[in-house]
């Protein structure tokens, strides 16, 4: 048991710092980071393999991209798109060298829509635009679609990594990029883009910098949120099942709720599926009479439960007791009346000098300015107090028996 | 006299409710029409919403399901209606929401479509709900493709034949504004989704919960908001007023649902003031007993 | 997210200190004041009441999962309940609509049971997940109060417009409420239904309210200071602004607020 509380304590404690240096660090490390403003750059070159043998030196200009190839959760694959930073020798990437109109081919060559000749080095291979599985066939290609040169699944060989020219106080100073070498720019509000270093224009302020590697990772966290939140999903089926699974077995009136129960989950499973159906299937007719005529109006009428609970209850509370109560009675009916259209049939005579006497603007002044302040001042009480147990917890001070605290 | 008004010290609560049942239940029978007026926070999120350029898409996370359905489907509906009249392109995401929430959003959508004439993936496109607030909002913002890689229909949104809307977003720079639909929409959004501010964020929210977003309207963090079936009905008016009888509001339900809504008010404003004339008549009943 | 800014850091550095030296100097042994929250006095009435009636206590810990505080607020709030029970001999029901927080609600009443010495209550009592959909979860809920004869009921943790739901099924079948909330736009109806209501920080007040922990009372009081330096903050900000008008550079605050 301590052991798993002391287990507990320090995966909060190490979750919590990331978050804490990942919001205080800046992006790149401090006396490492170059800061002057933007003159020119020569550009990365990384070297790619292909899987024939061939070497294609792909610069990285605009319209260059490096993408690695990942599996995504439905196991196809997918291409995730890298900073030319994060690129290293030996992983095997898809680079997209250049994206052109079709323009036919003369002499066997393939040419744009302009006419010249778009040569193809060996290695690279043409794909129409938006398709992504095999090379475009060439002879039945269609002239003026839009078509894209890459280099598919090819190993890094080599990376020269470029520099940017900086002026830093009136020199000129040339920085050398490497991995994991961040180029951020400048801007007069606000937290700094990172940017490639062809994307900068001349005149705009950089920083250049190693990283500390703990932004990069920020995707990576989400990632680890989105799973946890997915994983609670079946958990409750789960513990429904199990407590139900138990009442199947016994005797009795409860049993036959448990099949219901069951009976229910499948209905609510296939109703799952079938939405992704085509409009007019059966089965799309099936999920959207689960959804909508089934679950919608069952929904509908618990939310308008509230319009009746919420009568009797205002009947039941709201009493001028006190001088207090008298005031907070006529802005609640103002600011009711000044949400409905009775306001503008109650005021709306006043005419347009006396507009601010209209009953939605003065429930707009009521809502804007004394509802505004209350507000902020609970927001403030909320915030502190948010930042105190989160404190408590992250620091392992909480003595509850229950969260891990050490008794 | 006092005896006999003493008694609506304790009006049953069944009478209430009969009461109420008929004033939100009468006005989907007779025509009544009201007079409206329009918000300043309502008039100030739909001009940024029109004014959309070709090149910008606007962000719609849709959380709400059958729960909030009365007042947000009515804002859902009024908002898409308008981007769909006017042909400006939309994504619909939900975070963090009822798994059937896209489900629902996609309907109103593709009802909307077939009024305009729209195509799914070049006009607009649903990515579906994804899980892990608010860490995966600043994902969204840094690049939607990445935490999105398929659609509600199972396409690649790297695909540009199938959703060419996808081809020039990347992240919170090619978003006109974002916009929250739901019961109480999360405020991570407008710190997580760009921290630079650069997207206007506004809320459609149940009519409750609007009263805690006027600081942040008045800050400028927030530009401003459809508040419950008020704002939609009247997001639905500014957009006739614009487009006149181009805006087919044929089945939209801001301000067809607005009438029952404010005969409710009525029947609760009704019920406070009779409730204190009770209170008022039994004191008065028993200081004559007394006597 | 990205980087703090300067600003921010500062703020933070002051609120987290704050907090952090309050709760060193109550450990030293420095006694705190925190004044009585009749919320919470009425935690033990509650619980007799129902042990008088003979029906079980009825916790709903909210509609937000363990990322959200005021969750965190309420496990603390629950033990309190589990370790008065625990007197008593009520045993105690809890509804959830998040299937993340059944595991949790199982460990906090096994643990307060067991620290309190009634270890058996902890198995006649019991956590359900009704539904992941919140509107069906509370009305679930408020037939449980009526099918079980549950004549205490507390509600505390995060909530939306279910809260009228949960209070008023309460109110229906007549039990003594309890409910606490920092969602403040839920107030009015917890008001209007409940007989006690824990109001907006108090809710993170409660836990130290409790327990009368060092720890938590200074991390209380920490806050308290924390809030006051923001008043005096956005004092100055006020008579700055009032002085020397906007972007006057002798209004130092406008230029320290600037995020």
């Amino acid at each position: 048991m301590a052991a798993r509380r002391r287990f507990i304590a320090i995966l909060t404690f190490l979750a919590g710092l990331y978050f804490l240096l990942e919001f205080v660090l800046p992006p790149t490390v401090p006396g490492r980071t170059s800061r002057g403003i933007y003159l020119s750059h020569d550009p990365t070159v990384v070297r790619l393999r292909t899987g024939a043998g061939d070497f294609v030196d792909v610069a990285v200009r605009p319209g260059v991209e490096l993408s690695m190839m990942v599996r995504d959760p439905t196991g196809k694959l997918q291409a995730k798109v890298q900073r030319t930073r994060e690129v290293s020798v030996g992983e095997t990437l898809t680079a997209r060298t250049r994206t052109f109109v079709f323009g036919g081919l003369r002499n066997g060559l393939v040419v744009d829509a302009e006419g010249a000749v778009a040569a193809l080095r060996p290695g690279e291979q043409l794909y129409l635009d938006g398709s992504e599985e095999t090379p475009a066939d060439l002879a039945a290609l269609p002239i003026g679609s839009k078509v894209r040169v890459e280099v598919r699944s090819a190993r890094v060989a080599e990376v020269q990594w470029g520099s940017v020219t900086l002026l830093q106080n009136r020199e000129r100073a040339t920085i050398q990029l490497g991995p994991h070498v961040a180029v951020l720019r400048e801007k007069r509000k606000g937290t700094p883009d990172e940017i490639e270093p062809y994307e900068a224009r001349v005149g705009d302020t950089l920083a250049i910098g190693h990283t500390t590697f703990l932004r990069d990772q920020r995707d990576t966290a989400a990632q680890f949120n989105t799973v946890l939140g997915t994983l609670a999903l079946g958990m409750g089926l789960l513990s429904l099942a199990m407590v139900n699974g138990r009442k199947l077995k016994r005797s009795g009136e409860d049993r036959w709720v448990a099949l219901a129960f069951f009976a229910a989950v499948a209905v609510g499973v296939c109703a799952g599926v079938y939405k992704y159906y085509d409009p007019n299937t059966t089965e799309r007719a099936f999920s959207d009479t689960i959804v909508f005529r089934l679950l919608g109006p069952v929904g509908s009428t618990i939310f308008s439960l509230l319009a009746f609970y919420l009568a009797s209850a205002a009947y039941r509370a709201f009493r001028i007791r006190s001088a207090e109560a008298a005031l907070m009675m006529a802005t609640a009916l103002i600011v009711m009346l000044g949400q409905t259209p009775f306001g503008m049939y109650l005021t709306g005579w006043l005419g347009e000098q006396l507009k601010a006497l209209w009953l939605p603007n003065v429930a707009g002044w009521i809502l804007r300015v004394p509802n505004s302040a209350v507000v902020r001042g609970l927001i403030f009480g909320t915030m502190l107090g948010g930042i105190g147990t989160a404190l408590r917890y992250w620091l392992n001070l909480e003595k509850g028996s229950a969260m891990g605290g050490g008794d | 006299m006092w005896g006999w008004l003493a008694r609506l010290d304790r009006v049953p609560r069944q009478t209430i409710y009969l009461l109420m049942f008929v004033a939100c239940g009468l006005p989907f029978f007779l025509d009544v029409r009201l007079p409206l007026y329009v918000w300043p926070e309502t008039r100030a999120v739909f001009e940024v919403t029109d004014s959309t350029p070709p090149n910008k898409v606007v962000l719609i996370c849709s959380n709400w399901v059958q729960g909030s359905q009365g007042e947000n489907w009515p804002q859902y509906e009024a908002l898409v209606s308008h981007l769909m009249l006017r042909g400006i392109k939309f994504v619909v995401i939900a975070v963090d929401s009822d798994p059937l929430a896209p489900q629902f959003s996609e309907r109103i959508n593709e009802r909307q479509a077939a009024k305009y004439g729209r195509e799914y993936g070049k006009d607009w496109v649903n990515l579906g709900m994804v899980r892990g607030a608010p860490l995966i909002m600043a994902s969204i913002g840094r690049n939607i493709k990445s935490v999105f890689p398929r659609d509600y229909r199972g396409n690649s949104t790297n695909d540009a034949s199938k959703l060419p809307i996808l081809q020039g977003v990347t992240g919170a720079a090619d978003f006109q504004i974002l916009w929250a639909i739901e019961y109480q929409p999360s405020l991570d959004w407008m710190v997580w989704l760009d921290p630079a501010g650069r997207v206007p964020v506004a809320f459609g929210s149940a009519g409750i919960v609007t009263t805690s977003w006027y600081p942040y309207i008045s800050s400028g963090q927030m530009k401003g908001m459809m508040a419950g079936i008020r704002g939609a009905a009247e997001y639905e008016s500014l957009v006739r007023e614009k487009y006149g009888s181009r805006y087919d509001q044929e089945g939209l339900r801001g301000g067809r649902l607005l009438v029952p809504l404010a005969f409710g008010h009525l029947v609760i404003i009704a019920f406070i003031l009779l409730g204190n004339l009770g209170m008022v008549a039994k004191r008065r009943a028993g200081k004559g007993g007394s006597r | 997210m990205d980087n703090a800014n300067w600003q921010v850091l500062l703020l933070m550095v002051v609120f987290a200190g704050l907090v952090l030296w309050k709760i060193g100097s109550a450990r030293k042994g420095r006694q705190l004041y925190i004044r009585p929250i009749p919320g919470l006095n009425a935690i033990e009435e509650a619980v007799g009441r129902s042990a008088e009636l003979g029906g079980p206590l009825l916790f709903h810990g909210g509609i937000a999962d363990f990322t959200n505080v005021q969750t965190l607020a309420a496990v603390g709030i629950l033990e309190h309940i589990c370790k008065t029970a625990a007197k008593y001999g009520n045993r105690i029901l809890v509804t959830t609509a998040m299937p993340v927080m059944v595991p949790i609600w199982e460990d906090v009443i096994k643990a307060s049971f067991a620290a309190a010495g009634r270890p058996e209550l902890a198995n006649w009592s019991e956590v359900r997940f009704i539904s992941p959909a919140g509107d069906l979860t509370a009305l679930g809920t408020t037939q449980l109060l009526v099918d079980e004869k549950v004549s205490s009921c507390f509600l505390f943790g995060a909530y939306d417009y279910t809260s009228l739901l949960y209070s008023e099924g309460g109110q229906i079948a007549g039990c003594m409420q309890i409910a606490g909330t920092s969602d403040y736009y839920q107030i009015p109806f917890f008001v209007a239904s409940c007989d006690y209501v824990v109001m907006v920080e108090e809710l993170f007040a409660c836990s130290a309210y409790l327990t009368r922990e060092p720890t938590m009372l200074g991390s209380v009081v920490g806050q308290d200071l924390g809030k006051l330096f923001l008043l005096l903050l956005i004092l100055a900000g006020v008579i700055g602004a009032t002085l020397f008008g906007s972007g006057n550079p002798l209004n130092v605050y406008e230029s320290l607020l600037r995020f």
